[in-house]
């Protein structure tokens, strides 16, 4: 089966991806902290047995012990954005549901007992939201989730009481990072309640010019508020970046740099994976402006999820040293390209 | 690494802007980087200085969750709640915090689905619910312990 971001994307020339997430916790076991291990075993069957019931039609579940994994296929779902990096800190007792395209993906005793998260190719807010509820609704037939009347659902962290709904849109936006206006869109954005990041990197920075726009309040708000604010906001931004990119591809230096970006991903023996976000990210530019013909962004979003570190030497089926994987990167890259 | 703001705590999140065209990098401790409203989105949260304040305060009362068994001075150091009953236990003590995350709000989202089919069961948990934190409050465990038996036994029928 197809992985999720070989789908057609929603406004893919701006939106790379979308991500929501549902929070519960169930109400007969103490929180993260406080939970026995015998707890978290029963609790993994109890969504086990639920999720069975579950009809996804030609997609199917899979469930992983985390702990029967080797370090590097967790890393590898790290760099997927299956998992969070809090849920590999301890891999005892973990379990991951992965739906086999890989677009639904469900930790269980992670920092809250459940952590529903559905991605989509582009921007697909409502379509995300659907499957996340519809997961939420089976889940709670045969689990009792901690709820209160007036906090909603009651979380490990204050912050995702209420809704513990967390939605984010990726977006590629090298035409506003070009013109030097992110720092006053963050401003903008954290303004109204949301709060945009640089992605692919915490720890190496903004690359590839690809930000997150997220929702920050989860309470007093409905699940539809939450979604339909951040979807307003992403278009708006997205409206920003087309104006942007109007302007500056008229300047030949921009083409002549998307062009050569194209070139290096097409013939290069060796590259990095700074490298590799750098001109994929000035391709998907000048795919999605009809610069360049020869490549589709489904590819292109194949690639950011296949040239990852860990993703690399899991798919070689061995560990990979640097140099190793730069030479693989690469004819992964020129294969698909 | 210390927090680069200041200086006090561990660094724990790395912030990477393009300010004025250059990239600026700061290394920040996780309740600097809150400040800055770039906390990571769903991980531990530092909770503000009156909740820790309020905690120092409890020490000396001994004030426990019967539940979980979590203090308010464990809650604030891990930044994580122990359990669904703490949010009772400890509301008046949590809301400023909750406020302060998400305004002067009640939930209006959705509901699980049982609550929607049993509301008597539910009324009925919620005066145990507030007869429990009346207990705690005046430090009578026994009953509160007797009381979280019986809300267990309602949430669970087995």
């Amino acid at each position: 089966m197809e992985k999720w971001y070989r789908q057609p994307p929603h406004q893919g020339d701006i939106g790379i991806s979308t991500r929501v997430r549902l929070a519960r916790n169930v109400k007969q076991f103490p929180f993260k902290e406080k939970i026995s291990s015998s707890g978290q075993i029963q609790l993994n069957q109890m969504v086990k047995s639920a999720l069975k019931r579950m009809d996804l039609g030609h997609n199917k579940f899979g469930f992983i012990e985390l702990q029967e994994l080797s370090e590097l296929e967790r890393i590898a779902l790290l760099e997927q954005n299956l998992v969070s990096r809090t849920f590999l800190t301890k891999p005892e007792n973990r379990m991951l549901v992965l739906s086999e395209d890989h677009s639904v993906s469900i930790m269980v005793n992670e920092e809250d007992h459940i952590r529903i998260q559905v991605l989509r190719s582009g921007m697909d807010l409502e379509g995300a939201y659907q499957l996340c509820n519809k997961i939420d609704d089976i889940l709670s037939e045969t689990l009792d989730f901690a709820f209160d009347d007036t906090l909603g659902y009651l979380t490990v962290s204050p912050t995702n009481l209420g809704t513990g709904l967390r939605a984010s849109v990726l977006l590629h936006l090298p035409a506003l990072e070009r013109i030097q206006i992110i720092p006053q869109l963050m401003k903008t954005v954290s303004r109204m309640g949301l709060v945009i990041r640089g992605s692919y990197g915490e720890e190496t920075g903004v690359i590839g010019s690809a930000y997150q726009i997220a929702n920050q309040v989860t309470l007093g708000l409905s699940e539809q508020m939450e979604i339909s604010n951040l979807q307003n906001i992403v278009r708006q931004v997205m409206e920003s970046e087309r104006g942007a990119r109007a302007d500056i591809l008229n300047n030949i230096e921009v083409i002549d740099e998307i062009c050569r970006s194209y070139g290096i991903l097409k013939y290069a023996r060796m590259i990095t994976s700074k490298e590799a976000y750098a001109h994929l990210s000035n391709v998907r530019l000048g795919v999605s402006e009809r610069i360049l013909e020869e490549v589709s962004l489904e590819t292109l979003n194949q690639l950011l999820n296949s040239v990852g570190e860990a993703t690399l030497s899991v798919r070689a089926n061995q560990h990979l040293n640097a140099r190793e994987r730069d030479l693989d990167r690469a004819r992964l890259i020129r294969d698909l390209i | 690494m210390l927090c680069e703001r200041c200086s006090r705590n561990q660094a724990t999140t790395m912030l990477t802007q393009r300010v004025g065209g250059r990239t600026v990098t700061e290394h920040l401790c996780a309740e600097c980087a809150y400040k800055g409203g770039f906390s990571s989105l769903f991980n531990g949260f530092p909770f503000d200085q009156m909740v820790a304040n309020l905690a120092r305060t409890h020490r000396a009362s001994g004030k426990r969750c019967p539940s979980c068994g979590s203090s308010l001075e464990e809650i604030v150091e891990s930044g994580r709640i122990g359990c669904s009953e703490c949010y009772t236990v400890f509301r008046r003590e949590l809301m400023p915090t909750i406020e302060n995350i998400h305004g002067k709000a009640a939930h209006i989202g959705k509901r699980p689905l049982h609550r929607k089919e049993e509301p008597p069961k539910r009324l009925l948990l919620a005066q145990l619910r507030d007869d429990l934190q009346k207990a705690v409050q005046e430090e009578n465990y026994e009953k509160a312990a007797q009381l979280r038996d019986e809300i267990r036994g309602m949430a669970d029928p087995e």
